[in-house]
């Protein structure tokens, strides 16, 4: 039960059948702060601060609870719910829980609260005031030179962001520029990969022919002569009951196989196609030139992207499933499976094209080429637009004041494990022992109070404990000459705490404060 | 190999530690009766006749007060028992059965007993050849039966307890192993004699068996109590459709509720209660015990007192098994409630009187980090002024869960840390653990390894388990040097960083050994003296923390009484330890099986109890931990602790109004300490527990044999829990005929005998006191109990229906033995009676000198408002100030004034 409810429900009910005059003295008002002597007037009756009982004025400060409020005992720990003021002369008055009176331990620094004990209380104000003052210009001057640190980020914060804007606009406007560019190419490089896919085919279609009619020649191994490769075929040519593959492939294949290298004759046809195209792609180039002298440069950091797939082995598949065609057998279908996967047939088997596909392959290359680099240049642009819209997102405080944490990260070493903070990225605790880095959580949103938002900082969803909940980080921000943490732990399992010292959270106000060595408020 | 038994022991404390929390207990971890050999054989055993039989020949007086017989078993003629009868003062009884030559010495627990029993003359009568009648004490008869062996016990001509009179007596005397032994073997009936294996642990049991069971009955009775520590119902469960409650010392990770499995400590001792009497039954053995209940309704007769033909008598037969020891039953004859717990702590001790601060609040966690951290606590403390006596450190602390050292990197200066402590009058409370962290490094393991001081394995090679540091070791503490040599290490001298402001905590005490069968010691461990830990297993933690005791006692050269709390525990560790109910969790239902719980150990002799506010395990609900602080206020050791994977839970993390309500739990708390005290002292003194069963104080009124939902705090507060989350009304009943009962929120008086519905909202549960009583309290508040010495009391008089009341107050300066050596105390009496209160001292030759004074009386249930108040203290008068509601019939007398050590008469006209 709440003690001065059980006092009150006592006395709010008390009305005193007697009011003895006898001897209680008057007693000097103690523990009564100025602003509130006017209501401890030395009348016959004193009114309890909340009205809720009027007493006479001996009952004020009688060493017994008679106020609901506490309000007749300011000298005295009767009510547990009491106030008692300390003048403390030479430092600042203070209004402490009247409890603290008469408990043998000083809690004023003018000894005023064990007035009544045996207790020697030094008076501590003058000592107290000469080192608090100390301690408010340490602290001060710590501002002063934060905050001119703190300008200094805001300032090139300021910088930093109308660069990003310019920038910004730059990478805009490149990008539409280059986007045009990548339609150009795009154009070109389909009216080079035209023809070379028409020489491609044509020389594809050559090659089935010729295919076709050695297949034919080779009625030898089509015993049965219904076009087909049979197990019964394959075990007689290689006059064994199994059919092993590698043997079926050195045997036969290999024989086949070369005798498809003599190449199919380009025609005149052809010739004058390749001249026709080569002028057109020429004509196109030209017309592109003179528009790219008008857009501005790219950086051409590019990596080489190489394409792996030029060659086309599908003639080889091909024969390959004619092979295997039909049949079901297993040994047979292990056989298939294994050339159907092509890797056992070499590319020195497969055959050159003629010079003037080579020659139109050569210009679609180019064309490809070209038109790869540009669509990089475009994806570059936009990842470097995407990456400064985020920047431009993130709350660095409304003047900038935490925008030097962009992109950085901030180390703090203790017995077992070093924490490392990377600004509006995320958070981790890496193993000294050689243990594997924990993330103890990722940029989530500033936590201070209502009146100090950028006080406080979380870092939340981080790695979830064992049996317990995701882990966290909430960083508090004090004024420091430089960006450094100064203590990380864990209060409650998995949810972790960094103090970290920053210019950015020095307050202006408490460096413009002058602390005078008499100031009024002693 | 050294790589991959860390890694193992990693595993088991991640194991131990970890089990998710929504998961109880494994229980496949502990045996059941069915897997325990000798349980499953005593069990077993039914004959229709018990074979045992009183050799009449061999009676004989030793000495006045002892009588000795042979007891003979009729179907193994070379086996011969003795049986011993002592009749002692206090009107008890102790019978001891043991082999007249047994082939191996069985053990007999010494610990327990507070000294050697004094005996009272026995008035002996042959009746016939049949049976032996003894009279002692007062009103007390036993009658023993020749053929077949059978104890009858009277108190005041009732007959209340008998023994074997089911035919359940079976001794298994220790014999040799020989190859017939050897082939019986699984499935016969005789199994598990000379081996067993639970689980991967085998038990090699190189004695055989030697076990013992016996039936023993009360009669007349309903309700039986006692046998801590289970999880279980106050008036213990008929157990015939599960397992016997199990007295086995174990470390139980997150224990389930409402069943009768084994816990951290174990006290034989049963007590039944009928409104004709309170009896007690104390079997005095250390071995795994187990415990069957039975409530049956029976027809009687005995030769002296034949019960009418027809008439059934209830009765709660109890079949005891114990694996080894000796018969060493201790009767207590009652017949009152208070003389049950007179007698029993007669032989066990009474709980010794705390220190004021201990009574006071504790804040505890696993763990305070660093120096900063409880500093920071404490801050928070003042900062929203709640008042806190007790600081804990939990094994954190230490480096490397070394006992006696400490982390300096986060604590650098433990000694200015506790001299800031006390600054405020604040103690700090040390984990000290009985695992010995395997480090030729650390001083305590280096120096108890040289000189052999460790728990040996059957082998005779010092035996290693794991626990929080890993490898570790135990020490022997059964034998003496052993002892004597750890309660040093708590000497200024040894235990570097600490002072006299630092006190201790004895935990994982069973002991916890986290790779052993069942979680502790394998039972072929062998003590001190050659005894196997089968032998003497429940004693080990007793051990530890009486050694604790001993230390704390000899570091202040026996001026300042220690504190200790302890999780292990046996009868008689309520000498030198308070107990706490271990890890709970927090629940709805943990909450309110604290109340059971409590009471179970305050009948047996603990009155220095409590459990962890808020439950250990797991987060509570914020309106579960405030109902818990509001439950807790009024239970004996008020600590608030949680485990390590809790978030944080200090009183003002909660809001406000939370924090308000803690604040408000925690001085009420403060506000009865004087009464609190008082209780204590009492306690010492007469062995009454402060926290007690409703029938304690009504024994009378049946409506209360079961209650288990409320207590009361001596025989003047009631209380009520408020254990459930959504509830605003609570079916609470006022026990006790032509009692009042007064609510001390609204002042209204309730009658008693009746069930009132009662409304509650979350500021408080509901308290009572009862009419007829006075209670001394301290309504000014302070930061810590030790503060508020010097403060003044507030007397609370609640009239019984003739107007009358009575209460006392108990005062010391709270913490030295002065009040024992040095006359150092303060013990009145107050008496209202025909208008006059008056308070006289209850001991002339007191002597301590206080400022406290009385500065409020509050008399409920005045009938009118007086015209005049004049208190006369000596040849000073005074006229003190009164005020009179009539509605509620309270006055109120303002500063009457005198010392609380002055004679004094108030004199209402």
């Amino acid at each position: 039960m709440l003690l001065s409810s059980y006092i009150t429900s006592v006395l709010i009910i008390t009305v005193f059948a007697t009011i003895s005059s006898g001897n209680i003295e008057l007693t000097v008002l103690r523990g009564v702060p100025s602003s509130l002597r006017s209501k401890y007037a030395q009348l016959k009756s004193f009114a309890c601060l909340d009205g809720s009982l009027t007493i006479p004025f001996e009952y004020v400060n009688d060493d017994y609870c008679d106020c609901r409020d506490g309000s007749d005992e300011p000298g005295t720990s009767a009510c547990p719910n009491g106030r008692f003021f300390c003048e403390n002369k030479g430092y600042i008055g203070t209004s402490i829980p009247s409890h603290l009176v008469g408990d043998g331990i000083c809690d004023c620094c003018d000894g005023s609260d064990e007035y009544e004990t045996s207790v020697v209380c030094n008076n501590t104000c003058f000592e107290l005031a000469q080192k608090s003052r100390a301690e408010q210009e340490a602290r001060r001057a710590l501002h002063e030179v934060g905050v001119a640190k703190k300008k200094d980020i805001m300032a090139k914060s300021i910088a930093a962001v109308s660069a990003r804007k310019v920038r910004l606009l730059e990478l805009e406007q490149e990008l539409r520029t280059i986007e045009n560019e990548l339609k150009e190419k795009e154009a070109l490089k389909q009216l080079a990969e035209a023809p070379e896919n028409e020489a491609k085919e044509k020389h594809q279609k050559l090659w089935d022919e010729q295919r076709a009619i050695q297949l034919q020649k080779h009625t030898e191994l089509d015993t049965d002569q219904e076009n087909e490769f049979t197990v019964e075929e394959v075990r007689s040519i290689l006059g064994a009951d199994s059919v092993n593959f590698d043997e079926f492939n050195v045997t036969v294949f290999e024989q086949i196989s070369n005798s498809y290298k003599k190449l199919p004759q380009p025609s005149t046809e052809a010739a004058a196609h390749l001249e026709d195209v080569t002028e057109k792609i020429d004509e196109a180039l030209k017309q592109q030139e003179e528009a790219t002298t008008t857009t501005s440069g790219t950086k051409g950091d590019y990596e080489e992207v190489t394409d792996h797939h030029h060659d086309d082995d599908s003639h080889h598949r091909h024969h390959h499933e004619d092979v295997d065609h039909h049949h079901h057998d297993e040994i047979i279908t292990t056989v298939a499976t294994s050339l159907d996967h092509g890797k056992h047939i070499h590319d020195d088997t497969a055959p050159e094209y003629d010079d003037e596909t080579k020659k139109l392959m050569e210009i679609a290359d180019h064309a490809r080429n070209e038109y790869n680099e540009v669509e990089r240049k475009v994806h570059d642009v936009k990842r470097q637009i995407e990456d400064l819209r985020k920047q431009a997102d993130v709350d660095v405080g409304p003047h900038g004041e935490y925008a030097a944490f962009m992109d950085h990260c901030f180390d703090y070493d203790e017995r077992e494990y070093t924490y490392r903070v990377c600004m509006f990225k995320d958070a981790k605790q890496i193993s000294k022992g050689g243990g594997s880095d924990v993330t103890i959580g990722y940029w989530d949103a500033w936590t201070g109070p209502s009146d100090n938002k950028y006080l406080k900082m979380k870092y939340a969803n981080g790695a979830t404990c064992w049996n317990g909940p995701a882990r966290s980080l909430t960083i508090t921000f004090q004024c420091g000459v430089d960006h450094k943490v100064i203590d990380v732990r864990e209060p409650t399992r998995c949810e972790y705490a960094m103090l970290f010292e920053t210019p950015s959270a020095c307050d202006e106000t408490i460096a413009t404060t002058i602390v005078h060595p008499n100031h009024e408020e002693f | 190999m050294k790589n991959i038994l860390h890694l193992v022991h990693y595993i088991v404390v991640l194991f131990v530690l970890n089990i998710p929390s929504i998961e109880n207990v494994d229980r496949s971890n502990f045996k059941t009766c069915e897997q325990s050999g000798f349980c499953r054989r005593q069990r077993k055993y039914k004959p229709d006749r018990s074979s045992y039989e009183i050799d009449l020949n061999t009676i004989k007086i030793v000495k006045s007060g002892h009588l000795r017989c042979l007891l003979l078993d009729n179907t193994k003629s070379h086996v011969k028992f003795k049986l011993d009868i002592f009749t002692l003062e206090h009107n008890s009884l102790r019978v001891k059965i043991n082999e007249r030559n047994p082939i191996r010495r069985r053990y007999e627990v010494k610990h327990s007993l507070v000294g050697e029993p004094k005996l009272v003359d026995m008035n002996i009568t042959n009746l016939d050849g049949n049976q032996i009648q003894g009279s002692f004490g007062k009103a007390a008869r036993f009658l023993l039966h020749v053929k077949p062996f059978r104890l009858d016990l009277f108190t005041n001509d009732m007959f209340v307890m008998s023994v074997n009179s089911k035919h359940l007596f079976n001794f298994e005397h220790y014999r040799k192993k020989t190859q017939s032994n050897k082939t019986t073997t699984d499935n016969d009936s005789e199994d598990g004699m000379w081996e067993e294996t639970f689980k991967t642990h085998k038990d090699s049991k190189p004695y055989g068996p030697s076990s013992i069971g016996v039936d023993v009955n009360f009669i007349n009775f309903e309700n039986v109590y006692g046998i801590p520590e289970h999880a279980d119902a106050f008036s213990l469960r008929s157990t015939h459709d599960g397992d016997p409650y199990r007295l086995y010392n174990v470390d139980i990770f997150e224990y389930d509720l409402q069943n009768p499995m084994a816990l951290y400590g174990s006290v034989p001792y049963m007590l039944a209660h009928g409104e004709h009497a309170t009896v007690g039954f104390f079997w005095m053995n250390a071995a795994e015990g187990w415990i069957d209940v039975n409530h049956n309704k029976n027809l009687f007769s005995t030769a002296t007192k034949p019960i009418t033909d027809n008439i059934e008598i209830p009765e709660v037969t109890t079949h005891w098994m114990f694996e080894s020891g000796i018969f060493d039953g201790f009767f207590f004859m009652g017949p009152t409630p208070r003389d049950i717990f007179k007698q029993y702590t007669t032989i066990t001790g009474a709980a010794p009187l705390p220190p004021l601060w201990a009574i006071a609040y504790h804040q505890c966690r696993w763990n305070y980090i660093d120096e900063d951290d409880v500093r920071g606590v404490l801050n928070g403390f003042e900062q929203h002024q709640i008042p806190l006596d007790v600081i804990w450190l939990d094994i954190e602390h230490t480096n490397g869960k070394r006992y006696f050292t400490w982390d300096l990197k986060k604590f650098p200066n433990p000694e200015k840390l506790q001299n800031d402590i006390a600054f405020y009058r604040r103690k700090l409370v040390t984990i000290s653990d009985p695992h010995i962290k395997k480090d030729d490094a650390y001083h305590i393991y280096s120096e108890a390894k040289a000189r052999g001081y460790f728990v040996k394995t059957k082998d005779g090679q010092d035996y290693e388990g794991s626990c929080w540091p890993g490898s570790s070791m135990w020490l022997d503490f059964f034998n003496p040097d052993i002892s004597q040599w750890y309660s040093q290490r708590y000497l200024l001298e040894n235990y570097k960083g600490s002072t006299e402001n630092l006190f201790l905590w004895n935990d994982m005490n069973e002991p916890s050994v986290f790779n052993g069968p069942e979680i502790t010691f394998p039972k072929d461990l062998v003590h001190h003296g050659g005894w196997e830990d089968r032998e003497v297993h429940n004693l080990y933690g007793m051990l530890q923390h009486m050694s604790t005791f001993q230390g704390l006692v000899n570091r202040s050269h026996g001026h300042i009484r220690p504190f200790l709390l302890t999780r292990s525990f046996f009868a008689g560790s309520q000498r030198t330890a308070a107990v706490w109910t271990g890890d709970n969790s927090a629940q709805w239902s943990h909450l309110k099986v604290t109340v059971p719980m409590l009471l179970s150990l305050s009948v047996t002799g603990f009155g220095f109890i409590g459990a962890d506010v808020g439950g250990f395990f797991s987060n509570p609900d914020p309106k579960l931990l405030v109902r818990w602080y509001q439950a807790a206020a009024y239970q004996p050791f008020y600590r608030e602790h949680a485990h390590i994977d809790t978030t944080r839970r200090e009183p003002w993390l909660f809001g406000n109004d939370n924090t308000r309500l803690i604040r408000q739990s925690i001085e009420a708390r403060y506000t009865y300490l004087p009464y609190w005290y008082t209780l204590f002292y009492k306690q010492e003194r007469q062995g009454v527990p402060p926290m007690l069963p409703l029938w304690a104080n009504f024994p009378k009124d049946k409506n209360t044999f079961k209650t288990e939902d409320s207590f009361m705090i001596g025989n003047g507060l009631l209380v009520y829990p408020v254990a459930d989350a959504d509830i605003n009304q609570i079916s609470v009943y006022f026990p006790g005929e032509n009692t009042i009962w007064y609510d001390l929120r609204t002042f209204n008086p309730y009658k008693g005998s009746e069930t009132v519905l009662i409304n509650v909202n979350m500021e408080s549960i509901p308290a009572y006191q009862l009419g007829g009583v006075i209670i001394p309290r301290r309504l000014r508040k302070r930061r810590s109990s030790m503060i508020a010495l010097n403060d003044p009391i507030t007397l609370i008089v609640t009239l019984d229906r003739y107007l009358e009341a009575k209460g006392e107050l108990y005062m010391d300066d709270g913490y030295t033995y002065d009040y024992r050596r040095k006359r150092q105390l303060v013990h009145r009496r107050f008496i209202f009676k025909n208008n006059e209160l008056r308070s006289k001292s209850l001991d002339t030759s007191s002597k301590f000198v206080t400022e406290a004074w009385i500065e409020r009386i509050i008399v409920l249930g005045y009938p009118k408002n007086p015209n005049k108040v004049i208190i006369n203290s000596g040849d000073k008068h005074a006229t003190p100030l009164h005020s009179y509601q009539a509605a509620t019939h309270t006055l109120v007398i303002r500063r009457p004034g005198p010392l609380v050590t002055s004679d004094w008469t108030l004199t209402i006209s």
